[in-house]
């Protein structure tokens, strides 16, 4: 395979990272039943202490640590308050984005533009995995984070889907009232989840600031919340597809990055950052609407089952609402 | 004659213990502040004359905040009747945007004889596509299953990024273009305006913010529209269970909505002394608006009032900056403190009245079992 081709796939495998992090951490809190909205504000804020920490002690893993437990706590309150006072998590998640972003601005004033050089994440090539040809040039000649994200994606699935606690996970964000009847104590199995998502969210934070866009300045992560969030939806509540959602999102990134350099293409590069977002749109609308079953039927019978359940995308039943013992 | 005690319930006017969290919240989000300039050695006292000073001290000051307040009123009341039907219409600014686009593109490209139907067909256009926005978001929530706070993320993206483009393409200035705004627009197009101490005042664009705001006011008091969309936002099932046309409705709060932020929009680029579509015209505008409806927990009267606070905030916050060398963010982490705060102390609030209730209620069932007893022993 071709070299720059070889290296753009894995650049996007790195920039991703922050990116799948903080989409399967969101994963595990709507799973559970809870909407964290406020990922763009808790990544910023975790990127701004993150880096702030870091540079402070020299210490990337205290840095690190520090970010999770911001995207802890912020995850925390937006659970604690729907719990006992069933403020709405919607409502909570979006003050909270504006005011982390707003926070880390003014907090973060004077490690604006610092070098990085002493705190970044190291890179830390695989030994033999990093000598198979092409998949090892793309996915282990990495750094520590960008391997976590593929262990956490599988962890994720297999806890999920192969746990007895898993299935415990998925009812709370279905129905949690049968959860409770089984034995399970929602409340405090949703507090454990969320803040887990919130501790990935924050590490998300960390992924950038220690390595992706090193450094810190003014609203350094804006837009990769969101993007995160969007990422959950695009891919269904599921952690492969979300995997896959996230590589194709960074992928078209940098696709229109490559785009823009060509001197005989000239596209401009606004419209060209549009199509992620026209693309999930498309997406979902064709899902939602009616054609996507009129294909589906046009298959041949013994496709039509596994397209269907591949088409199938039901968000938590439960999501976003709070749970009351009857 | 005016039953006004029927006013004051419908409003919510009376209800002293619903404004209580915001006094707290108030409360809370000063003494954060304080602690947090205390830390670097200032006082309120040296922020509140810094605001004062760059927002209060002077007439033209005064219409700059006023200028500020416009659309942020033009936001906020839109965002009344979508948050009333329970939708989540993050899409706003976006809706601002576009609405933006709108005015900016009758203004660089059109040119009519008559100053009011220049004017008409600026602002009239800035109300299409913004309301187009809205609808847009509100049909691919219906009939899409883009849940609305996504779409509307989504749609914010493509809008600014649509702006970006045009401004940094098609709509550059043709010398001496940043890519970052377009060419002044022609006075002509501009909604007129008095000078009063070197600040412009447009009577058009203040005549507009207040009526649009009286209409919707008077739309969620006192029309069957208003009471249907409060049905909606109570419960969407019950509501279509009911007979009530939801899908329709529901798109009509968002097309009223977007229309009203596109007006700010228009607003926002038209009025002296911007006159010109800027990169970033939205401002996060329509997030802010967001918060100032939160706060007044959708109570319409209390919308003017602290958006026009938010607005001093954002106008004296550039001064704070410039004389104490405080971040302006500050003045931002204390409109986020303060909507928190209240949303807490509101919640407080809903538990205490809902335990208060429950006991009344035993209370009373107490009460009606002793008296069975009683008339069964008499008996």
């Amino acid at each position: 395979m071709n070299e720059a081709l070889i290296k753009t796939l894995a650049e996007i495998v790195g920039t991703a990272a922050p990116l799948l992090i903080a989409a399967q951490g969101e994963l595990i809190t709507e799973r559970a039943g809870v909407v964290n909205l406020s990922l763009d504000g808790s990544i910023v804020l975790a990127a701004m202490a993150a880096f702030a920490v870091a540079y402070e002690t020299e210490s990337t893993e205290l840095g690190i640590l520090v970010a999770m437990l911001v995207g802890m706590l912020i995850a925390i309150l937006i659970i604690s308050a729907n719990v006992t006072l069933k403020v709405n998590q919607i409502a909570l998640g979006f003050v909270l984005t504006l005011l982390c972003a707003d926070l880390s601005t003014y907090l973060g004033r004077d490690y604006t533009g610092l070098p990085g050089g002493n705190v970044e994440i190291p890179y830390a090539p695989i030994p033999l995995l990093k000598d198979i040809p092409v998949i090892g040039e793309i996915f282990f000649r990495q750094n520590l984070m960008v391997y976590f994200s593929f262990v956490l994606v599988a962890a994720v699935w297999f806890w999920i889907y192969r746990t007895g606690p898993g299935l415990s996970l998925r009812a709370l964000g279905e129905r949690p009232s049968a959860a409770y009847v089984r034995g399970t104590r929602v409340q405090f199995w949703r507090f454990v989840y969320v803040a887990i998502g919130g501790s990935l969210v924050g590490l998300a934070g960390a992924a950038y600031s220690l390595d992706v866009l090193l450094g810190w300045r003014e609203g350094l992560t804006v837009g990769q919340g969101w993007i995160a969030l969007a990422i959950v939806i695009f891919g269904t509540w599921k952690p492969l597809r979300i995997l896959l959602g996230a590589y194709l999102i960074v992928g078209l990134r940098s696709f229109a990055l490559y785009l823009q350099r060509q001197d005989t293409i000239n596209l401009p590069v606004h419209i060209l950052n549009m199509i992620p977002w026209l693309l999930m749109l498309l997406t979902l609308m064709f899902v939602a609407s009616g054609v996507a079953n009129y294909l589906v039927v046009a298959l041949p019978k013994r496709w039509q089952t596994p397209a269907r359940r591949f088409l199938r995308s039901d968000p938590p039943a439960a999501l976003g609402t709070a749970f009351e013992k009857e | 004659m005016t039953d006004w005690r029927r006013l004051f319930r419908v409003t919510g006017v009376n209800s002293v213990v619903g404004i209580l969290p915001l006094l707290a919240g108030v409360l809370t989000a000063l003494i954060l502040i304080a602690i947090l300039l205390n830390t670097e050695g200032f006082t309120m006292r040296d922020v509140w004359d810094a605001l004062y000073d760059g927002a209060w001290e002077t007439d033209g000051k005064k219409l700059r905040v006023l200028i500020n307040w416009m659309p942020l009123m033009l936001c906020s009341t839109g965002l009344l009747l979508t948050f009333t039907a329970g939708l989540w219409n993050i899409g706003i600014e976006g809706q601002l945007t576009m609405g933006a686009l709108g005015a900016a593109a009758v203004a660089l490209f059109v040119r009519h004889d008559s100053k009011t139907v220049q004017l008409g067909a600026e602002i009239g256009l800035a109300c299409i596509a913004g309301a187009g926005w809205g609808l847009l978001a509100g049909i691919l929530k219906t009939r899409g299953g883009v849940n609305e706070i996504f779409g509307g993320v989504a749609l914010n993206f493509i809008s600014a990024l649509f702006s970006a483009f045009l401004i940094s393409g098609p709509w550059a200035p043709e010398r001496g273009g940043t890519g970052s705004r377009t060419e002044a627009f022609d006075e002509f197009t501009l909604l007129p305006s008095r000078i009063i101490d070197r600040s412009h005042l447009s009577n058009t664009a203040v005549a507009l913010t207040v009526g649009g705001f009286i209409v919707v006011a008077l739309i969620l008091y006192f029309s069957r529209f208003g009471l249907q969309l409060k049905a909606i936002g109570k419960s969407e099932n019950s509501a279509r269970a009911l007979g009530i046309p939801t899908e329709r409705n529901l798109w009509l709060a968002m097309l009223l909505c977007g229309g009203l932020a596109g007006l700010g929009g228009a607003i926002k680029v038209l009025h002296p002394p911007i006159g010109q579509l800027q990169q970033n015209s939205s401002g996060g505008i329509g997030f802010l608006a967001l918060l100032v409806v939160l706060l007044a927990s959708i109570r319409p009267w209390l919308v003017p009032i602290i958006a026009f606070v938010f607005a001093f905030l954002a106008t004296g916050g550039q001064r704070v900056e410039s004389s104490l060398q405080i971040d302006a963010a500050l003045v931002n982490v204390l409109q986020g403190v303060l909507v928190l705060a209240v949303l807490l102390f509101d919640g407080i609030r809903q538990r205490i009245q809902a335990e208060q209730e429950k006991r009344a209620v035993a209370a009373q069932a107490a009460r009606r079992a002793a008296e069975e007893e009683l008339k069964v022993k008499s008996s």
